[in-house]
């Protein structure tokens, strides 16, 4: 990470951990609003496949 | 090694922040129900004519209160009388393409002042999902009437059956239905119940969850259109199992195509589907000291209750009842007093269903074995004579109702 950073012009390195965290944060909730899809989603097998 | 690493200089600049992870957090869960939102409100089903099997819980796909009203508001404008079909696979059209689907019939029949939207799923009562969009609807459109199919001497429940109570639940917790006494208590003593104390946890959860952050809507939609990412039959592994469900057409078959002969009345179920129409009576009816044959005051207490119950009572009135009789292949193999029972249930059916204050006809005693594709399902030419019926009773209750003035 530190060696990416140095690679970023210095004006802009004060940014690069918020806007990270703030990435880490908007794939977080894509990821919970998925898991909340699938785990809403009925455990028991529908009636015609049961069959 | 570390030694000859280049360093930053220490300051606010490094680490982990969390305040800006926890905003980025709730900013996406926000921006996600906000898409979820919008593809509730959008019709992505376009040139809908009925609900195939890829979008139904048949394939774990799961269409939300939202996306059914969406479909509806496509079909029908205000102007029309909405007629929503619900009900199970003989009205969703099994054995009927989609070109000669029963439903497309009473929309011609019916004419530009209708709007005929079917939303039947195979399996389901007459409480479910077409029933809920229709009741949710109900304010939009005032001036509608909701069809749906039942066997013969059958209750109802009224928070409907188990596989797609799950639009009951979008419905209710969200305050679309109608205030309706004994059906809110019916939902308490299900939801209180002890021994589904986890299963209704899981529901209340489910549900507010899904009103807050409509993560139904958004991922339907991009199953839909882009991905598809539950497990299911038309594909068990990646790529298969990626295919958008706009992918898979409808495939209903004619029946009464001839390489389809030998799925038209199979001996190989004729003993089984025997069984099943003499079966219809012999638990609900006796024989009293008297030599009358009569529905038990069980069965007859039980389905006036659960009608009652079945739907608010401003409601009863515009739900056309179509109760389906069994195909005429299997009845002219009963005996003549099997016959004459079971066309006395079907009457007693229909005269239930009409004293608790619903429209309701039956169908199929002038049928003939082409009509039907098995003992239940019709074909397309079955179908042909269900929408006469239906379109007759239709324009009656209308005109009662006085949606055409």
């Amino acid at each position: 990470m530190k060696f990416l950073v140095e690679k970023i012009p210095l004006r802009l390195r004060p940014c690069v951990y918020p806007a990270v965290s703030f990435v880490a944060g908007l794939a977080v909730a894509l990821i919970l609003n998925y898991i909340f899809y699938r785990v809403g989603l009925p455990s028991k097998p529908f009636i015609y496949v049961a069959f | 090694m570390s030694e000859n690493l280049p360093q930053l200089p220490p300051g606010p600049d490094q680490g982990f922040r969390p305040s800006w992870f926890l905003g980025g957090v709730a900013i996406g869960l926000a921006a996600l129900a906000f898409l979820g939102r919008q593809a509730g409100r959008t019709d992505y089903h376009p040139d809908f004519i009925r609900l195939v099997t890829a979008v139904t819980p048949e394939d774990n796909y799961y269409p939300t209160v939202d996306e059914l009203c969406s479909i509806v508001r496509t079909k029908c404008s205000p102007d029309q009388v909405l007629v929503i079909v619900g009900g199970n696979s003989i009205l969703a059209g099994v054995w009927q393409p989609a070109a000669e689907l029963w439903s497309e019939k009473l929309q011609a029949d019916l004419g530009p002042r209708y709007a005929v939207v079917n939303l039947a799923f195979r399996g389901s009562e007459p409480t479910d999902g077409g029933a809920v969009i229709a009741e949710a609807l109900r304010r939009e459109y005032p001036r509608q009437i909701y069809v749906a199919n039942e066997a013969l001497v059958t209750g109802e429940d009224t928070y409907g059956s188990d596989p797609y109570r799950f639009l009951f639940w979008q419905a209710y917790f969200s305050g679309r239905l109608m205030r309706f006494p004994i059906r809110d208590f019916r939902v308490r003593e299900y939801l209180l119940d002890k021994v589904r104390r986890k299963e209704s946890l899981d529901i209340v959860i489910r549900e507010l969850a899904d009103r807050v952050l409509r993560f139904h809507d958004l991922w339907n939609r991009i199953g839909y259109e882009h991905f598809f990412t539950v497990p299911n039959m038309y594909g068990g592994a990646i790529p298969e199992l990626l295919a958008p469900r706009r992918d898979f057409p409808d495939e209903e078959r004619d029946v009464t195509d001839p390489e389809l002969a030998d799925k038209w009345y199979p001996p190989s179920s004729e003993a089984a589907e025997l069984a099943i129409v003499r079966g219809t009576c012999q638990l609900t009816y006796e024989m009293t000291p008297g030599g009358v044959w009569e529905m038990t005051p069980a069965t007859r207490s039980e389905m006036h209750r659960t009608l009652m119950e079945a739907f608010p009572d401003p409601l009863k009135g515009r739900t056309l009842i179509l109760i389906s009789r069994s195909s005429p292949h299997y009845i002219s193999q009963l005996t003549p007093l099997e016959q004459a029972h079971y066309d006395q249930a079907a009457r007693e059916t229909v005269a239930i269903w009409k004293d608790v204050g619903y429209p309701c006809i039956d169908y199929g005693r002038d049928f003939g074995p082409e009509d039907f594709g098995d003992r239940t399902h019709l074909s397309k030419f079955g179908g042909k004579k269900l929408a006469d019926l239906v379109a007759v009773e239709i324009r009656e209750i209308a005109v009662r109702r006085g949606y055409l003035k």
